[in-house]
């Protein structure tokens, strides 16, 4: 083991060096996001109205039976200028993934969305596109035994 | 109906949002009693404030109608565009008068392609 871990995204090869990030294009897959990391999740949308205060919300979790069963979620407060024409906005908020969650929740492969609290504005829904592990964990490490071995 | 001059329509919107620009058209018809052509100009004025209007006067046949144009940026409440009209004689005679209300149009949050761009592992 060199200490790097390398994941693919179809025919690309990513290097991924514990510590640092690894940036996933929307649908695609994020891999090993473990207890302890957080998730950035972006989104765009294009704005009009009057000045508005509102939440920029992302959740992670599962959605079962339709509905999303939320694990870990971030939230942001946001605010939008008056505008009688269109304008984009790109909101950022990070989610803490921490080993206890929102719902009890077993190492594997969650869903994503954000949304706007209010007006209420859902994405749409992404499925199985992170991997979230547990940290590593190694208890009891120690040298057993050690023995000459003829001829080696 | 003045006596040489007829502000035969005010064309603007009924509504607009605060902000936008409120393009407005009047139209002027010359009833010079003496059936001549004349100078004809116009003012106008929203919540007491000048438009600019174009062109700043212009020569009119006995029985034509020419317009003018001039815009404003709404503000945050509704507004009464008020227009004279005027002929020339040596000097510009004020000589009809019409109005037009204008409503604030109230805006609702609006979003389109509200879309997941990007997620990173920090």
């Amino acid at each position: 083991m060199d200490g790097v871990e390398y994941v693919t995204r179809e025919d690309i090869r990513w290097a991924l060096v514990e510590g640092g990030f690894l940036e996933v294009p929307a649908g695609s897959k994020l891999y090993g996001v473990m207890v302890g990391d957080k998730v950035r999740v972006i989104t765009t949308m294009s704005y009009k109205g009057p000045a508005l205060d509102t939440n920029y919300y992302a959740a992670i979790g599962n959605v079962i039976a339709g509905v999303f069963d939320e694990v870990w979620f971030g939230k942001i407060a946001v605010s939008f200028a008056a505008s009688i024409d269109w304008k984009a906005y790109s909101l950022t908020v990070d989610i803490p993934i921490t080993a206890v969650g929102i719902t009890p929740w077993t190492p594997g492969w969650f869903d994503l969305y954000t949304k706007i609290t209010s007006p209420l504005v859902v994405s749409a829904k992404l499925l199985d596109v992170i991997e979230i592990l547990l940290k590593p964990e190694f208890k009891d490490f120690t040298i057993l035994s050690y023995d000459k071995i003829a001829g080696a | 109906m003045g006596y040489y001059t007829d502000i035969i329509e005010i064309i603007a919107p009924s509504e607009a949002a605060q902000g936008e620009t409120v393009d407005i058209k009047v139209k002027v018809k010359n009833i010079n009693p003496y059936g001549v052509g004349e100078w004809v100009s116009v003012t106008a004025l929203y919540d007491g404030i000048g438009i600019p209007m174009s062109p700043g006067y212009i020569f009119v046949d006995y029985l034509a109608t020419e317009s003018f144009t001039g815009s404003f940026f709404m503000p945050p409440n509704n507004v009464r565009v008020e227009v004279w009209s005027y002929y020339y004689d040596y000097y510009w005679y004020e000589d009809d008068y019409a109005y037009k209300d204008i409503v604030l149009k109230v805006l609702k949050p609006e979003f389109k392609s509200f879309t997941i761009s990007e997620y990173t592992k920090r």
